[in-house]
């Protein structure tokens, strides 16, 4: 073994520390980076030399490059995540709708209605008072703009959500580009360092963990590092190539019901495939889309139909009552025929909604007496009185109750989402924290290793100045 | 386990972020008095409280209702006792002058008898902020109609007719209202009537009693032949005879008006009792609902309490923690 040996040894060994400082320079440059995976150098023994029947070490060398991401806990936390992003979005959107009906507060539609209600009992004190039907009229002009503006302001939340369902469609179809990218660059990571080939997955998981916060994703692996991604068990991306979503609105000519639907479509085979995504913001805004806040629903549960089976319960059962009754100035039969509610044919919604013109500023007109000239007759507007105990008012529920029933049952679902969103928070934190165990950066270790590799590096020099001072001295051995 | 930077970090954000929504919650709780602050915090809880405001509601309408009703019905009360009293007065009038002593005044205590009919006219017209309270559901003048010889649109009218044998006078009373009863929902299950009709008070057609004054007043005022009575001209014993009769029949009306006051009397107890019971109702139902919905400010103001302990260590064992690095070590 010659002297020059000691000094290969010695550059192998700075090589190898300085390696080691590098990784450890990007672990620390990436303490704060998203989704960044720590890594270490592994410095191993270079083959040794067989010299003199013995084996002589030749130094060290970087072996590879270790990553620590596992993917169970990638594919546990894209579950979860995606679970979690469906919770979080029902919460976001029930409180939405809570503050659209004022609850729970004073302001509500229930206790605009008890007081119409209760206006018809407390004129029959004395009917023929313009006072208490000008009353009338005041309560009920207060409960149908209630109602026409929480039915507007529930269509915008609806409309608001056609808008997200495309913006999460066109966030989808960019994710799935960029991970079929990314796909692409680590299948072809035989061309590229090591490092470069960790950062694109580590990137990539990034972007499905995205992906399934918005749809619910589903992935496995290549042999060749790429990940094939599913959606309902259809084929997202395979590869480097992938399929497009695509929103299609869907109009339904017999009931007039619009609903939006998801397709993959394969541009190359052009062929389109519904899906139904189970999870994530895009599945949540669907649901509350086609289900919660679709007036003519008529599987689940719709706020908006419920909001306007009430209405129309109402607005009828009153008519009904008023159609046979007189004002103060009718004194002659048959009855005028006067209704309380518009639109005088067919269903009568929370939009559509408003007081009669023929009684609308003529508080005499108000139909109450059973009998012709008899204003003191109240007969009907008692009746009407009658109508918030009336137990077959609607589902065979007082007017009360459903209302209660109507909205302890969006609390509920208020609280599944909410609860949900909790719940899936934890398990996402807990797996996110055990993952970080694993793949995070902790400053403190890094500090150690940077001196370790900073004194092994001191000492490599030193070898090599060592073994320079032994060469100069061999050389000036003959002058 | 291994402790990475990111797990300190998040970990620490996330704990502060719990923090600060709890704190946040309970500062509206005290801010608003309210327990529930979302529809998710207590669906069932708000559902109960939702049926409890109805029922306050519903109670604090029908104890409305039945207080403005007792004041109608203590008008009509009133009136039924001064008609009442009016009745007795002519009676005593109609017993005075079959006394001898009366003899020479008989004619004046006839006109004073029709003067009194027509006070009683007056109360059966009477009306409690503006409604008529014996018209039955014709409670309004515009709804009285008139034909001639009537000559107003009040529910009772004394018209001045032919005389005849039978009504020396001519007079004759008319009666244009109805005698429908005028109902209120008392509570959510039950009505109650609260009016008194005209033939209820004043008998068949709602002037039978009227024709016995008027047949009073012919007998004082009116010879057995038909001319007017003068000082001169005493009562007969057939004309005696009929103001007995007809005083009897006075009395026995005015116990059926004693009959009906004491009826609508005891209603408008009853009504009174069923407000009563509603107040103490509606104070029981506010009771059941500050349970279910109202903040225990105790408990708040303890929670929040610990909350901004939590935050402000937090916060500052937090920036310490965060600081600190071997980095800061190393020379």
């Amino acid at each position: 073994m010659s002297s020059f040996s000691a000094l290969e040894i010695g550059k192998r060994a700075l090589l190898a520390q300085r390696f080691g400082i590098e990784v450890t320079s990007n672990n620390i440059a990436n303490v704060n980076t998203a989704g960044y995976s720590r890594r270490s150098a592994v410095l191993g023994e270079s083959s040794p030399l067989f010299r003199n029947g013995q084996f002589i070490g030749t130094g060290a060398v970087a072996q590879k490059l270790r990553t620590f991401r596992e993917e169970f806990f990638d594919r546990e936390l894209r579950s979860t995540v995606a679970r979690h992003s469906t919770f979080e979005n029902d919460e976001k959107i029930f409180q939405r709708i809570e503050a659209i009906l004022a609850e729970p507060s004073e302001l509500n539609i229930h206790n605009d209605l008890n007081s119409f209600l209760s206006a018809f009992e407390e004129l029959a004190i004395k009917p023929e008072d313009i006072g208490l039907r000008e009353n009338i009229l005041s309560k009920a002009q207060t409960l149908v703009e209630k109602l026409n503006r929480t039915s507007e302001q529930l269509s915008e939340a609806r409309n608001e959500l056609a808008t997200q369902i495309s913006l999460n469609v066109n966030q989808i179809n960019s994710l799935l580009a960029e991970v079929a990218n990314l796909n692409k660059s680590i299948a072809n990571s035989k061309t590229l360092s090591q490092t470069e080939a960790q950062t694109y997955v580590d990137q990539r998981q990034l972007k499905l963990e995205e992906l399934s916060k918005l749809a619910g994703v589903t992935v496995s692996f290549e042999q060749d590092g790429s990940a094939n991604v599913f959606l309902n068990g259809m084929n997202l991306i395979t590869g480097s190539n992938y399929n497009e979503l695509r929103r299609v609105d869907l109009n339904n000519s017999a009931s007039g019901e619009i609903t939006i639907a998801i397709e993959i479509y394969d541009k190359a085979k052009d062929l389109a495939t519904r899906v139904t995504p189970q999870n994530g913001e895009l599945a949540s805004n669907l649901k509350h889309f086609n289900e919660t806040l679709d007036p003519l629903e008529s599987k689940g549960f719709s706020i908006v139909k419920q909001l306007d089976d009430f209405v129309d319960a109402l607005a009828q059962k009153i008519n009904q009552l008023v159609i046979s009754g007189y004002g103060l100035n009718d004194k002659t039969s048959p009855p005028p025929g006067r209704l309380f509610f518009e639109p005088s044919t067919g269903r009568i919604t929370a939009a559509t909604i408003k007081i009669s013109d023929d009684i609308k500023n003529s508080p005499e007109n108000l139909p109450f007496s059973k009998n012709p000239g008899e204003p003191g007759n109240a007969e009907i507007a008692l009746a009407i009185g009658r109508i918030a105990q009336d137990s077959k008012f609607l589902q065979n529920q007082r007017p009360y109750e459903f209302y209660s029933a109507f909205i302890g049952k969006i609390g509920t679902l208020s609280r599944e989402a909410t609860t949900g969103k909790d719940t899936t928070r934890l398990v996402a934190e807990q797996l996110s924290n055990q993952r970080e165990s694993v793949i995070g950066v902790n400053t403190d270790e890094e500090a150690v290793n940077l001196i370790r590799f900073q004194k092994a590096f001191e000492a490599a020099s030193r070898i090599v100045t060592v073994t320079n001072d032994l060469l100069s001295t061999v050389i000036n051995l003959g002058r | 386990m291994r402790i990475s930077n990111g797990l300190t970090v998040n970990t620490y954000l996330r704990n502060l972020d719990n923090i600060q929504n709890s704190k946040y919650k309970n500062e509206i709780r005290l801010s608003t008095g309210k327990n529930i602050v979302n529809l998710a915090d207590a669906p069932e809880k708000l559902v109960r409280v939702k049926n409890m405001d109805f029922l306050i509601a519903e109670n604090e309408k029908y104890k409305y209702i039945i207080d403005q009703s007792i004041r109608e019905m203590q008008a009509s009360e009133d009136k039924l006792q001064s008609i009442s009293d009016k009745i007795g007065e002519i009676r005593q009038l109609a017993v005075d002058a079959t006394h001898a002593g009366a003899a020479g005044n008989t004619y004046s205590i006839g006109v004073y008898v029709r003067g009194l009919l027509e006070d009683i006219i007056k109360d059966a017209n009477a009306d409690f902020n503006g409604k008529l309270l014996f018209s039955g559901t014709k409670s309004t003048v515009d709804s009285i109609t008139h034909e001639p010889p009537q000559s107003n649109k009040f529910p009772f009218e004394i018209v001045q007719e032919q005389s005849t044998p039978d009504n020396p006078s001519g007079l004759k009373i008319y009666f244009k209202g109805n005698f429908e009863d005028r109902i209120i929902n008392k509570d959510s299950k039950s009505s109650e009537k609260i009016n008194v009709t005209a033939d209820e008070m004043f008998g068949s057609g709602g002037i039978e009693f009227f024709e016995n004054i008027i047949k009073v007043y012919n007998v004082l005022a009116y010879n057995p032949d038909g001319s007017p009575r003068q000082a001169t001209d005493p009562l007969s014993k057939f004309d005696v005879e009929k103001l007995n009769d007809l005083q009897a029949k006075l009395a026995v009306t005015n116990e059926n008006l004693n009959n009906l006051t004491a009826q609508i009397s005891a209603r408008r107890n009853r009504m009174e009792n069923i407000s009563s019971q509603m107040s103490e109702e509606v104070i029981r139902y506010k009771e059941l609902k500050t349970v279910n919905e109202d903040t225990d400010y105790a408990k708040v103001i303890m929670d929040l309490r610990l909350e901004e302990i939590a935050l402000q260590y937090s916060l500052q064992i937090g920036s310490n923690l965060l600081q600190k690095s071997l980095m800061d070590f190393l020379s």
